[in-house]
């Protein structure tokens, strides 16, 4: 809201609100005289002293300087800017109807939800759009869709209106505006949205669009709809791996209202429920975790938390990992009396921190004498630590690595360097030797490096984290040449190897030339240790490749996914448990979720290929509203939205009315 | 009580009034007979005189005789008769309060009545001791009897009483110019009790008083002082008017108070400064307070501010 004059030198008559003010500051005598015996005392008083020339009846003189200031003002042609108000509907004669159908627009408010406010708005604004004019009916989501046949009569506008149904997509207001664009192309008109604006995305995607449509001469119209819509979402369902089975992180959040409890109906892969209980608050996110049981399968769970204001968002699917997909074979070569004297003590936890039947990598422990069950086809990964004489299990090792797996061998005490190099031969990258002290006892040891050279597999932490690692016996190497297919990757700060690898195929032999326990290094607890082991193995076993992929998927929103076999007869199940043949086409299925929960695409042998998690977007639970089209519109066009109000004569009447009421005061002073 | 007043049952009332009220006043007082300079034989020694031959041998003390063989007198005080002269100023200043009937002085309350309780205070005290008393109303309307010569006993008391209980208020004092008229008729040494509330320019009429002490006359200045109109009470901003000649002075008491506060008690100062100048003295008086007190010390002549 702002003023401006006609006239503003007009306002130079506000200066006579001087002369009231003078009147009553100059003596007024009461009109009844008081006696009094002491006149003889007053007249020695000074005469501004015996009576100073004060205010007098200072409501009068308001009054009266307010009638003043009221003349000046209606003189000088006052006018008022009313910034953000909009015209009435239809002055063009062309108008787009926009219906916000997005799954905000499904929250009750008052009774009705605000897709049935909007509806009912709308109908009385095209009932009341003038003779001739014509109308388009826009149903709006994340897309746009046209209800009429271009601009039609407002009656056939009124019928459309009923076709506009809530969806369970969120709200992107630029394709409506494009589409609007487009009908209103051949002269300027009006766009009149009804949209309660919610979602990060709502206006804050459109305003180029928007923008354009102004810069073409339209109008566009954010017309009302009621306030105080509230909502609670599942925004999201996250399995981790952890003790036990697992953890379920449920990520619950609220808009309007007050803080509450909000109960949860948790269903877990295998059939078990749980109710977990969540303490909202408006405008924040809580995120509440609940254990999974042990024997937990995997496959899809669900999260529903009871919310009558929005059902669409209160469902959301999760998924538990089928068992590991990378088999490690951890070869104990030195086991100790306890679990902590054992050489591969910290390897295994560093490889399965929770027991590894849920992560990518299911680690198996045994023997020397285990490796007799190494197999290419289950194992990808072997780890030798500490193992002496390999030669007996020669023919499975070489197989392994020429299969495509690739064995680490680690320092010890135990190694017997000839029986290695017997062993592998050229598959090392180099010929092993005796190890050799690169500290005196007592001492902490040499320092690891920093890699020269960026690491094959993401550590996901700084480098120089490794040079805090230090070791004091390590086996030394036979001189080698570096290229092709060999490569160090981590040296000691003397320059001796500490991580070499030779490729063969795709099989790979990397030395480790400490040991992976505390007897020549304390490397397994640096933390960069788990990264680093993980990471050999990560990249040794090529990632997950057993079990069901999991893909999460918008409601509403056509998705395609990749099938591991084309030729493989597929079935769709649903969250009802229905079944209905999946159709393949170059080598993808594709479906269109309606409402949120896990979709399961499983083959011939009742295994899941596909798990598809179907849920509303986040964004369309979220009822703020950060930007709106008025506040796009007074940036972009202020004048669209500016209504000028003359108060003159609004002015000159208050004149008049003070102007009466300073008699009627001034009347009744005079009386009493 | 004369004939005239026995048959104005409303003026009849308003003596009786008064001479309760003054009688009353008189008893709060509560003080004896006023002290004589003059000194006789008497039977409250005073002092001893030489004995001369020619005096009465009563008079000589014998025991003095005894003690220094001389003959000495014994000398007394004696009470005497000493004319009391009340001057009454109801000039219209002292109006400005309650009416009574007729447009008299409301005896409670209004300064005017206050200060003709007082005249009548002051004559029955006299009366009660036999002194003369005397009577002159300075100013005032309706008083046909403006001087009362004093005369002793309850003989004066009654025309004067009546002659204050008729009197009103009106014009101007103008002490100035009566003094030197009422003065001639004030008996030698008599005491002259002035009812005022002083508010004439003290420069305009002490002079008049200047013959007073060669003729050992005596006068005290009952001023009445109303506090509530030097506060300036209930008063805003008003159109005062002086009851005496009509002059109006506009006030804005907000302003106004302090400075008449200031005002007044530098006039008290230089009344008094006055009065001093030519052997009187000030009794103020205040009308709303208590009255007793300061008569008793007007009439013994001590608490002169």
């Amino acid at each position: 809201m702002s003023w401006a004059f006609v006239a503003p030198w007009a306002l130079a008559a506000s200066a006579l609100i001087a002369l009231p003010i003078l009147a009553h500051r100059m003596r007024r005598p009461p009109t009844i005289p008081v006696p009094s015996g002491i006149l003889l005392l007053l007249r020695r008083l000074p005469n501004q002293v015996r009576a100073s020339r004060r205010l007098e009846d200072r409501a009068l003189l308001a009054i009266r300087v307010l009638a003043v200031l009221a003349v000046a003002l209606a003189a000088a042609g006052l006018d008022l800017k009313l910034q953000g108000v909009l015209p009435p509907v239809g002055g063009s004669g062309r108008v787009v109807v926009v219906l916000d159908r997005s799954a905000s627009m499904g929250a009750v408010v008052q009774g009705q939800t605000l897709l049935e406010h909007a509806r009912a708005a709308a109908a009385q604004a095209i009932s009341a759009l003038p003779e001739g004019a014509r109308v388009a009916v826009v149903a709006a989501d994340a897309d746009a869709e046209v209800l009429t046949d271009g601009l039609v009569d407002p009656d056939v506008a009124l019928a459309a209106l009923d076709r506009v149904a809530v969806t369970r997509r969120a709200t992107r207001l630029s394709a409506a505006f494009d589409v609007a664009r487009e009908l209103l192309a051949d002269a300027p008109g009006e766009v009149a949205i009804w949209s309660d604006q919610a979602g990060p995305e709502a206006v804050g995607v459109a305003v180029e669009r928007m923008e354009r449509l102004l810069g073409d001469g339209h109008g566009v119209l954010p017309m009302p709809l009621p306030t105080g819509a509230q909502n609670v979402g599942v925004v999201s369902a996250v399995w981790s791996e952890g003790a036990n089975g697992g953890e379920l992180a449920v990520e619950v959040a609220a808009w309007g209202g007050s803080a509450r409890e909000v109960s949860c109906a948790v269903v877990h892969p295998g059939g078990a429920e749980a109710v977990l209980f969540v303490d909202v608050i408006p405008g924040k996110r809580v995120v509440e975790r609940i254990a999974v049981p042990v024997g937990t399968p995997g496959g899809l769970g669900s999260v529903r938390c009871v919310d009558a204001d929005m059902p669409g968002d209160d469902l959301r699917p999760w998924a538990v990992p089928d068992a590991a997909a990378t088999q490690v074979l951890v070869v104990d070569g030195d086991p100790g009396d306890t679990p902590t004297q054992s050489e591969v003590y910290f390897l295994e936890r560093a490889l399965a921190p929770h027991g590894g039947s849920r992560g990518d990598l299911a680690v198996s422990v045994v023997p020397p004498a285990g490796l007799a069950t190494l197999d290419p086809a289950v194992h990808r990964v072997a780890w030798l630590a500490n193992v002496g004489d390999p030669r007996p299990w020669a023919t499975p090792l070489l197989a392994f690595v020429r299969g495509g797996g690739t064995v680490v061998i680690a320092g010890g005490d135990n190694v017997d360097v000839d029986a290695f190099n017997a062993t592998f031969g050229t598959l090392l990258p180099s010929a092993l030797r005796p190890a050799v002290a690169l500290a005196a006892v007592g001492e902490r040891g040499e320092p690891v490096a920093r890699p020269v050279a960026e690491l094959p597999w993401p550590l996901g932490l700084d480098p120089s984290a490794f040079s805090r690692a230090r070791a004091r016996t390590v086996l030394s190497l036979d001189p080698y040449a570096e290229g092709g297919d060999l490569a160090t990757w981590l040296t000691y700060q003397g320059g001796r190897a500490a991580l070499v690898e030779r490729t063969t195929g795709d099989g790979r032999v990397i030395v480790w030339t400490s040991t992976v326990d505390l007897a020549w290094s304390d490397m397994a607890l640096q933390g960069a240790f788990l990264p680093l082991v993980h990471g050999i193995s990560r990249r040794a076993g090529g990632g997950p490749t057993v079990g069901a992929a999991v893909f999460d998927v918008e409601v509403g929103v056509p998705g395609s996914w990749r099938v591991p076999d084309a030729t493989e007869r597929l079935n769709w199940i649903g969250p009802d448990g229905v079944e209905e043949a999946a159709s393949v086409s170059d080598g993808r299925v594709g479906r269109t979720m309606a409402d949120a929960g896990g979709w399961r695409v499983v083959g011939a042998d009742g295994a899941d290929r596909l798990r598809i998690l179907a849920a509303v977007a986040a964004s369309e639970s979220d009822l703020s509203v950060p930007l709106t089209i008025r506040e796009v519109q007074a940036r972009a066009a202020p004048e669209r939205s500016t209504r000028h109000v003359d108060l003159s004569s609004a002015a000159w009447a208050a004149a008049v009315a003070l102007a009466l009421m300073a008699s009627v005061v001034s009347g009744r002073a005079r009386l009493t | 009580m004369t004939a005239r007043d026995a048959w104005d049952p409303e003026l009849a009332d308003r003596i009786r009034k008064l001479r309760l009220a003054s009688r009353q006043l008189a008893r709060d007082v509560g003080l004896g007979a006023h002290a004589s300079r003059q000194l006789a034989v008497g039977a409250e020694f005073a002092e001893h005189g030489a004995w001369r031959p020619g005096m009465a041998l009563r008079h000589v003390d014998w025991r003095a005789w005894a003690r220094t063989d001389r003959l000495l007198a014994r000398r007394t005080p004696v009470e005497v008769r000493r004319p009391i002269v009340v001057v009454l100023d109801l000039s219209a200043d002292l109006g400005v309060g309650t009416s009574a009937a007729g447009g008299r002085p409301d005896l409670n309350g209004s300064p005017a009545g206050l200060a003709i309780v007082l005249a009548g205070t002051l004559a029955v005290w006299a009366a009660g001791w036999r002194d003369p008393v005397g009577l002159d109303i300075v100013a005032g309307d309706d008083a046909p009897v403006r001087h009362l010569p004093p005369r002793p006993g309850n003989a004066a008391l009654g025309p004067l009483l009546a002659a204050l209980a008729r009197a009103r208020t009106g014009g101007r004092a103008d002490l100035g110019e009566a003094f030197p008229a009422l003065a001639r008729r004030w008996p030698p040494r008599s005491m002259v009790f002035l009812i005022t509330d002083g508010m004439e320019d003290p420069a305009s009429w002490l002079p008049a008083l200047r013959g007073l002490a060669s003729r050992r006359v005596e006068l005290r200045v009952i001023q009445l002082v109303d506090e509530s109109q030097r506060r300036l009470d209930g008063v805003d901003l008003a159109r005062l008017v002086s009851p005496e000649d009509g002059s109006e002075v506009v006030v804005d008491a907000t302003v106004a108070r302090a400075g008449l506060t200031e005002a007044a008690a530098a006039f008290d100062r230089e009344l008094e400064a006055g009065l001093a100048a030519v052997g009187a003295r000030r009794f103020p008086i205040p009308v709303a307070g208590p009255v007793a007190r300061a008569l008793a010390g007007a009439l013994v002549g001590a608490g002169a501010s």
